[in-house]
């Protein structure tokens, strides 16, 4: 059954396909709100927050964005939230750590390129946590669903040139903080 | 040139902007410097780290169920309503709080004195105007049951109207065309009086009318009539009965709205034991002092809040509202586009306003913000003054389900139909609006304002409560306002 007809029908009180949903959406979801927050039990939380304040007001959904994407709006303001209450920008380096199975990532043939590369990552990795909450979802919007900054910028209801200067201003800070002299790096 | 000065080539070499002869220019500084390499590898790891899946997977669904199993299911949509008013020119965000109780303290006593049944037809559950829609099966923790007539705080009008010789037919015509556009006052001719058509009003009666005050007393026919005509979106004319016989006919303009009116009377209506008065007085010459002193008269008597500190929340980027339309009364944050600012004002509730939803009850302080598109601006005055832009959110009396046609705004008129949207905050009516603020009025006193201005205005009602959230971001002089929605939009997040 397409994404469509499952809308319909949980929009008309059906659980099963409310579930159906979910189970197609949650692991895009998690990664996405776990990049965001970068704590396990936290990014839980608010997935199972989301999916719950999504069914709740599924009537308002109007299948003018995508399903999913109307989720990143949702998760994106709990993961605000969170991060205000929590009253910290997490530096844990337990989550989504490099090196962890990367559907997308292009796998290099050469073995010092690859070592090189996760130095890269992690550093990478270390580095986002600097950025700011908006910053973050920008990026991971951007590179992880592909996202057009027209969509990102929905989401985070800011213009397109908004969401394309996020992008930039986040690249900017993670070279502000960057030292540079990654080690495996000739 | 400097490393520092390759970082924006590098960040959009990243990005893929580069022409030819820019990437050229980068890859041979990078052949070169181990730093900008470092670089351009630390943002191409960016958005692998970004793009990276987690190992790991969650099934969240059992809890998700076991939550929602709480649910009943029930009437999904808020019901649709409409409301009453917009922020006016002159006045700051106390006087909108002010509007509310003004408008709930005006109508009480004829509510409660005899118009019961009219109350009834207009506001209660069988009202042909309450409308439902959407979907009714969804289980909300939003739905609401059918509104009931608010027990406690009534809406209240006051009228105002001119006399012409023109005919009462010819007045209703003139009203229904100018009902789209903000009609030019003085093209409808008021210097003459027919005597004959308003029997009731003679020399000496109306020179005691404009000197004096005096009241009539109306019977609760004479309020149908006048509810009949007020009941509707645009300038009308009206017919004053008094024991079946015809007092006066003039044109409605607005609750509130003949305040700026130069040389036109205004008539309130109040009640004082039985007796319904109608007051009519006479406004001085350009309005605006007139105005002054209408909201003294109120301001003196009835308040919806007092505002208790104006630096609460200095410049603010997101506005912290309670969301009236949970169940909870949740607290949410709207962002504000992208180099705007707000400054919050906190008010405090009055002895003489209560809540009807027994859930709001412990709210004992508001929130209203000015918005602000440059943060250099000094005053709260918004339509274009110095060129600059902003507007204001806040909380507004209305009409409680009252349709659209009925929404009656000061000193405006819708340019097209309203949209119904949805936001954060509820269902709300999103309207352009065209703002007079009665030019001859406003170039005495303020010179250097555009005597008219286009508006955004967007009402979210507070489901149960006669008042609604209110989104004003007037358009400068000249700007299109289409060009401005995207920022109610962003705020509001409208969908």
């Amino acid at each position: 059954m397409t994404n469509d007809k499952l809308l319909k029908e949980a929009q008309n009180g059906s659980m099963d396909a409310f579930a159906s949903l979910v189970g197609a959406c949650q692991p895009r979801l998690y990664a996405f709100v776990l990049k965001m927050v970068r704590s396990r039990e936290e990014a839980e939380e608010i997935v199972q927050e989301t999916f719950i304040r999504a069914y709740k007001n599924l009537w308002r959904y109007d299948n003018r964005a995508s399903f999913i994407t109307w989720l990143y709006a949702i998760a994106l303001n709990l993961c605000k939230s969170a991060l205000k209450k929590l009253k910290r920008m997490p530096l844990s380096l337990d989550d989504a750590m490099p090196g962890n199975k990367a559907s997308h990532e292009a796998q290099s043939m050469d073995p010092s390129e690859h070592l090189a590369d996760l130095e890269y990552r992690k550093e990478a990795h270390r580095l986002m946590a600097f950025l700011k909450p908006d910053q973050r979802a920008c990026l991971v919007l951007k590179y992880m669903e592909g996202l057009s900054y027209a969509q990102i910028g929905r989401i985070l209801r800011i213009s397109e040139e908004a969401a394309k200067m996020k992008v930039y201003r986040a690249k900017k800070e993670i070279l502000k903080r960057f030292p540079g002299g990654i080690n495996h790096v000739l | 040139m400097s490393c520092k000065a390759y970082e924006p080539l590098i960040i959009r070499y990243t990005e893929g902007e580069l022409s030819l002869k820019e990437q050229k220019v980068l890859e041979d500084h990078l052949r070169v410097c181990k730093h900008c390499f470092d670089k351009v590898q630390i943002l191409m790891a960016l958005a692998k780290e970004a793009e990276a899946m987690p190992s790991e997977q969650i099934d969240v669904l059992p809890r998700v169920r076991e939550s929602l199993s709480a649910y009943d299911k029930s009437p999904g949509k808020p019901i649709s309503r409409a409301f009453l008013g917009r922020s006016s020119r002159l006045v700051k965000p106390a006087f909108l709080f002010l509007s509310l109780a003004i408008l709930c303290l005006f109508l009480w006593p004829l509510l409660s004195k005899g118009a019961a049944s009219l109350f009834q037809q207009r506001f209660g559950e069988g009202s042909p105007h309450q409308t439902v829609t959407g979907s009714e099966m969804l289980p909300t923790p939003e739905s609401k049951p059918a509104v009931t007539p608010p027990a406690t705080v009534q809406p209240g009008f006051s009228l105002s109207f001119y006399r012409s010789t023109m005919t009462y037919e010819e007045i209703l015509s003139l009203s229904r065309e100018i009902g789209r556009r903000t009609p030019p006052y003085s093209s409808i001719p008021i210097d003459r009086i027919a005597l004959e058509e308003e029997p009731f009003l003679t020399d000496s009666s109306i020179n005691a009318f404009v000197t004096n005050t005096q009241q009539i007393k109306v019977d609760a026919e004479t309020l149908d009539v006048l509810f009949t005509e007020l009941m509707d979106t645009r300038p009308i004319p009206f017919v004053v009965t008094l024991s079946g016989e015809r007092l006066f006919w003039g044109v409605f303009i607005h609750p509130l709205s003949s305040i700026a009116a130069p040389d036109l009377p205004l008539l309130t209506i109040r009640s004082e034991g039985d007796v319904q008065r109608l007051t009519l007085s006479k406004l001085d010459k350009a309005g605006a002092s007139a105005e002054k002193a209408f909201l003294k008269f109120f301001e003196d008597r009835y308040k919806l809040a007092i505002q208790i500190n104006s630096e609460v929340l200095p410049y603010m980027e997101a506005l912290q509202l309670v969301n009236f339309n949970t169940p909870d009364n949740k607290m949410v944050e709207l962002p504000l586009p992208e180099g705007w600012y707000a400054q919050g004002q906190e008010y405090e509730l009055s002895g003489g306003f209560t809540w009807n939803r027994e859930k709001n009850k412990n709210i004992k302080k508001l929130r209203a913000y000015t918005l602000y598109f440059d943060e250099k601006l000094e005053d709260t005055y918004y339509w274009g003054i110095k060129g600059q832009f902003s507007g204001e959110i806040h909380l507004q009396g209305f009409y409680n389900e009252y349709p659209y046609p009925g929404l009656s705004f000061n000193h405006a008129k819708p340019l097209e139909d309203p949209v119904k949207k949805q936001t954060f905050l509820g269902e709300a009516w999103v309207y352009y609006l065209e703002c007079d603020n009665y030019p001859a009025a406003m170039a005495e006193e303020y010179p250097d304002t555009p005597p008219t201005f286009d508006m955004i205005f967007v009402v979210i009602p507070i489901e149960g409560e006669n008042l609604a959230y209110a989104l004003s971001l007037p358009v400068p002089e000249g700007m299109d306002i289409r060009d401005f929605y995207p920022y109610a939009e962003q705020i509001l997040m409208l969908n």
